[in-house]
């Protein structure tokens, strides 16, 4: 009698409420051009504004760097992060002569997409950070090389409003900076809430005991149909993943409306301060195992002596740490009452970046990285998703810029439910 | 060590004939907020050209007028050199800064091998002009504060201290100059300061105030509005020639740019809501040491007293220098500075469709490092111990305005170091906040 008594409201619920998909677009546009329009069309709105920037893409005067897809109740807020948390030195002491300074202190910092919506606010936060930065060391001027990090430039753009109406709205227009000042172009960030019904329609009320799929994968493409419906089924899905691969993937089972935790995590330990210094002298190699991009591999370490010294030739050593989870953690809630036939999902996955050099030492007339931390990249989703059985529901999609040739990639997270 | 010297001040009151007296509403308009009248506020500051009145002027024979500044000005023996302006309600308080940040050296080590000395300490001091308008109901009047600073010297101790020449010892000679004028409600006046020194020509500032043509606001209203800034660069030509840029509309200004006159330097768009007090901003953050640690330094003497016994020609030179040179100053603490455009306000629709903003603009520009202790490395002169530089401008005002105009909020030299005296261009500030469904 209770079950049937939550399936009938569950079902009259569930077309009452309707799943809102939040799209968040930032391009880099080149100024000539877009001034250009933008003083003949003084009062144009966001939405001839959005189209004349996919008409520049299209004419290579625009390039996308994100678009991002997110879903959630309409009556229920939605968090997404996607971006990489940063660690920059904030504090040095010297090392001796003609030696680069050994990092003491470090700080850490979101750079990225952070977006925050619930039903009576909207929030967006994106920040870049500008590399590489001018070091205020000489030595470190002298031998930096692309992509080693000193005290780093950071442009942060931010939007606060009550939650934006459905539509495109514009959210911010500002000059692109580089290292050396503006780059000739702007950022524009676009944002953008519609309404799903398809969702819905297919929706259906939470079994007593199911399973659950996760699936984190990367695409080049993903159907319109598919951002815009948000269910795929299981030949949709095998379709879309001859032009991808699975990146993550954990299954799980759970009953009743207790919270479900699937997590792939493992413990990453990186340094956080460094003392020197010590001239090493090589003994021999080992080779250990090592993830990269949620991929595993082998690399090679050198087993080196050290020997107390200062200079330019002696290493630090690192002096304290931090542990890291990285991997998939994703817990799942059903809900209740009203609510009954959604899903409060929690999603964060995060992987290692590549080797971020802090210092150099002059070994053999090269300069070899010294100190070394990891940047994490982190995607998050904290929504409410319609509860569909058998078939996938998409959670959240990203599209990343992967550089000046216009390549691009799409990750994106699904959940399938099925009944035990 | 500081030297200060003081300026004269010299008020005349008068009131250009042709103008309507900016300091009086009009019948039936009260001065209560959200039912103001936009006004542009402008300063000139003006050089005496003309050897003779230059002459007098320092005499203190010549009395000056509004009307006489203008007929100096353009009979030719007065110029205007720089102008700032900007966008607030008649009899409403507001604020107006424009000045370079200066960090130099208060303290200095001396250095035993006759090179330049090592600066120990640093001191910020604004350069440039601070302009204040306050406005007592009781008893009625309205107050202009000025405050001027002007500083000499600078340019001589950079280029020493890029050398490294022992003569590098910054000695700032700073020029102030402040006013408080009160003008009553009757008054009909213009504000004149004067800053003058025994080095620089005479210099005068004219205030001026008009207010703004009216403009029927559309019958559109909305509670979401977007909000755009532009800061145009405009050379100096077009500037002075241009009869009243604070009415102009976009295409006009868009003229200047494909002539080639004027550039756009910045654009910054973001949404606002009424009735909220929210910020427009579009930064980044430079992050620059403060302090500088020594260390070694013993060393690094032994080894320059070395290479010195014997100046190949009695110069001092850069010398390739092994050792000591990289830990004998290190930054031990840094400071974040946000630059940029940062703009902060809360918007009020009117009854009459007009919109009520009260805001404050900001507009911080890096200079760049400036080098206070240059090492010699491999031949050259490399920057060591370094401040750095921020351009500011910074308005506080509330104004009436219509939807959708463009509006000038503020007119700023472009200054390019501490010690610019001739800008080539001038920044201005266009708003406009446009009605979104």
């Amino acid at each position: 009698m209770k079950t049937i008594f939550t399936l009938i409201l569950s079902s009259s619920f569930l077309h009452a409420s309707q799943v809102t998909q939040t799209g968040a677009f930032h391009y880099l546009v080149d100024k000539p051009a877009l001034d250009a329009w933008q003083w003949e069309h003084d009062q144009s709105t966001a939405t001839e504004l959005h189209s004349q920037v996919l008409q520049f893409l299209k004419e290579g005067k625009a390039r996308e760097v994100h678009a991002s897809w997110a879903y959630t109740h309409e009556d229920k807020s939605l968090q997404f992060r996607h971006g990489t948390e940063i660690s920059y030195p904030t504090a040095y002491q010297s090392a001796g002569a003609l030696a680069w300074p050994i990092p003491t202190d470090l700080e850490n910092r979101f750079i990225g997409y952070d977006l925050r919506q619930d039903t009576k606010r909207c929030e967006q936060i994106y920040s870049d950070m500008n590399l590489p930065q001018a070091s205020y060391y000489l030595p470190s001027q002298l031998s930096a090389q692309d992509g080693d990090r000193f005290i780093p430039n950071v442009t942060e753009l931010n939007h606060q409003s009550s939650k934006l109406p459905n539509g495109i709205h514009l959210l911010k227009q500002v000059d692109a900076q580089g290292v050396n000042g503006p780059i000739g172009k702007y950022h524009l960030t676009f944002f953008q809430n519609s309404k799903i019904d398809e969702s819905v329609e297919k929706a259906s009320p939470m079994p007593q005991k199911y399973q659950v799929h996760l699936r984190y994968i990367r695409v080049d493409e993903l159907p319109v149909k598919l951002i815009n419906g948000m269910i795929a089924t299981d030949d949709e899905m095998e379709k879309m993943l001859k032009q991808g691969h699975v990146m993550e993937q954990v299954d799980g089972s759970g009953s009743g409306h207790e919270t479900l935790s699937l997590n792939r995590l493992r413990e990453h330990i990186e340094p956080r301060s460094w003392f020197g210094g010590y001239e090493s002298s090589k003994v021999g190699t080992r080779e250990i195992a090592n993830y990269q991009n949620g991929e595993e591999g082998v690399s090679t370490q050198e087993i080196v002596l050290l020997k107390k010294n200062k200079g330019a030739k002696a290493r630090c050593l690192p002096q304290k740490f931090d542990p890291v989870d990285i991997g998939l953690a994703c817990k799942i809630t059903p809900l209740t009452g009203e609510d009954a036939g959604w899903l409060n999902i929690d999603f964060q996955r995060s992987t290692l970046s590549k080797d971020v050099v802090l210092r150099r030492v002059e070994i053999d007339g090269k300069w070899e990285p010294d100190c070394i931390i990891h940047d994490v990249e982190r995607t998050e989703w904290k929504c409410t998703s319609p509860v569909v059985i058998g078939q996938w529901v998409l959670l959240g999609a990203v599209r990343q810029d992967l550089g000046d040739d216009g390549k691009s990639a799409i990750l994106a997270c699904f959940i399938k439910v099925q009944s035990l | 060590m500081k030297k200060f010297l003081t300026a004269a001040m010299c008020v005349a009151s008068s009131c250009l004939a042709q103008e309507g007296n900016p300091f009086i509403l009009p019948k039936g308009v009260q001065a209560k907020e959200g039912a103001g009248i936009p006004c542009h506020h402008q300063w000139k500051k003006i050089e005496i050209v003309d050897e003779v009145l230059a002459k007098n002027w320092k005499n203190g024979v010549v009395k000056v007028t509004p009307e006489s500044i203008q007929a100096e000005l353009e009979n030719g023996a007065m110029r205007v050199s720089r102008t700032w302006g900007m966008l607030a309600d008649v009899a409403q308080n507001f604020t107006f800064e424009n000045h370079y940040e200066l960090i130099y050296p208060a303290e200095y080590k001396p250095n035993h091998l006759k090179l330049e000395s090592f600066p120990t300490a640093f001191e910020p001091r604004n350069v440039g002009v601070s302009f204040v308008q306050n406005f007592e109901v009781q008893p009625k009047h309205w107050s202009i504060e000025s405050y001027v600073t002007e500083f000499q010297g600078y340019h001589d101790y950079l280029t020493q201290r890029r050398a490294g020449s022992p003569n590098g010892i910054f000695m700032p000679i700073f020029n102030v100059a402040r006013s408080k004028q009160q003008l009553s409600e009757n008054a009909k006046s213009s504000q004149i300061l004067d800053l003058k020194t025994e080095k620089s020509p005479a210099t005068l500032f004219l205030y001026e105030s008009h207010p703004l043509p009216t403009i029927a606001p559309s019958a559109q209203s909305s509670t979401r509005f977007q909000w755009s800034c532009k800061v145009l660069k405009v050379g100096n030509e077009t500037f002075w020639n241009v009869k009243n840029p604070w009415t102009y509309d976009g295409t006009e200004y868009q003229k200047w740019i494909t002539r080639g006159d004027a550039e756009l330097v910045l654009h910054n768009v973001g949404m606002v809501e009424v009735a909220k007090r929210q910020s427009v901003n579009s930064y980044s953050e430079v992050i620059y040491p403060t302090e500088y640690q020594e260390s070694s330094i013993e060393y690094k003497q032994t080894e320059w007293r070395k290479k010195l016994d014997k100046p190949a020609d009695g110069k001092v030179s850069p010398i390739d220098h092994p050792h000591g040179l990289a830990e004998a100053w290190v930054p031990s603490a840094f400071e974040p500075r946000i630059t940029g455009v940062m703009v902060d306000l809360s918007l009020n629709p009117l009854p009459t469709g007009l919109l009520h903003l009260h805001y404050s603009l900001e507009h911080v520009v890096y200079m760049g490092r400036v080098p206070h202790l240059s090492l010699p490395y491999q031949g050259k002169w490399m920057p060591h111990i370094t401040m750095p530089g921020f351009v500011v401008t910074r308005t506080t005002a509330k104004a009436t305005i219509a939807p959708s105009v463009w509006y000038v909020s503020a007119i700023a030299p472009v200054i390019t170091s501490a010690e610019t005296r001739e800008p080539t261009h001038h920044y201005l500030y266009l708003i406009q906040l446009q009605p979104l469904p």
